[in-house]
């Protein structure tokens, strides 16, 4: 019983029905055209070459942003400096939890007085223009330190396991909630500073 | 940090206590839970968005340049 995988996968149409779609994903989390272009041909191509191992158990859309994401991943790789996730956040932890919280002998780090979150205007007045708002919000993506910016992205906006995370960045279980928590916090802070508190 | 893991669902029994009994006098860590709530319907958005509206389109000639290369390999 064989029969081949064509008509699932239709590799003509890929780039009329994804191809902004992906090309926009590489554009947020590399922020270089070029580079999202060529990382773009590269994700086609090994989709071809993968295309007879495909076996529909993720919708085609799926199965070329996954081919995407990993191209992006090795990318960032390539780029930083490799660190490991326990260097990386011991490394960044002083000047993170000072920056932030309040700390000491015997304090459980609680948030310092020019940190702490304030009331976010909420109704009509917040008004939250969609288009600015997401200008904002993208804005502060950009910002974001590198190795937190892909996890991040990928709890938050793709909404992958905590295991899958794991898994892809090579993550212990405790680092994986310090770097979501750090994410967080950076993000809630850019936000509250540049949209909301304006 | 313990807010985010009752969001994952991945808070145990003792640190969910304690949390809520932070909670309960704690306003600046009400705040960061409902702007945390914020920032992920925001970003749900974001990726919702990203196929019927995508932010990035590709030029042109980038196109015509990959669709010339996905051809010769079909």
């Amino acid at each position: 019983m064989s029969h081949t995988n064509t008509h699932i996968l239709n590799p003509a149409q890929w780039l009329a029905l994804y191809g902004n779609y992906l090309f926009s994903i590489a554009m947020i989390k590399l922020n270089d055209r070029q580079l999202a272009e060529d990382i773009l041909q590269e994700t086609f191509l090994s989709a071809i070459k993968a295309a007879p191992n495909f076996r529909g158990e993720s919708s085609e859309k799926t199965w070329l942003t996954t081919i995407l994401n990993n191209k992006i991943i090795d990318q960032y790789r390539k780029k930083l400096v490799v660190k490991s996730a326990t260097e990386y956040i011991s490394q960044t932890e002083l000047s993170f939890t000072q920056s932030f919280f309040e700390s000491g002998p015997g304090v459980i780090p609680h948030w310092l007085e020019e940190t702490y979150p304030r009331h976010w205007g909420t109704g009509a007045d917040a008004g939250l223009n969609q288009r600015e708002f997401e200008d904002i919000l993208n804005a502060c993506i950009k910002k974001m330190p590198d190795k937190l910016k892909l996890i991040f992205m990928a709890k938050f906006m793709e909404e992958e396991t905590a295991d899958n995370i794991c898994k892809e960045f090579d993550l212990s279980s405790s680092n994986y909630w310090v770097i979501i928590h750090r994410a967080k916090v950076l993000m809630r802070s850019c936000l509250e500073k540049n949209w909301f508190l304006k | 940090m313990l807010s985010l893991k009752k969001e994952d669902g991945k808070i145990s029994l003792g640190e969910r206590a304690r949390l809520i009994i932070h909670l309960t006098f704690c306003d600046a860590c009400r705040q960061f839970i409902k702007q945390s709530d914020i920032i992920n319907k925001a970003m749900k958005q974001l990726h919702d968005k990203l196929y019927k509206h995508p932010p990035h389109i590709l030029s042109a000639e980038a196109k015509e340049k990959m669709q010339q290369q996905l051809n010769s390999h079909l």
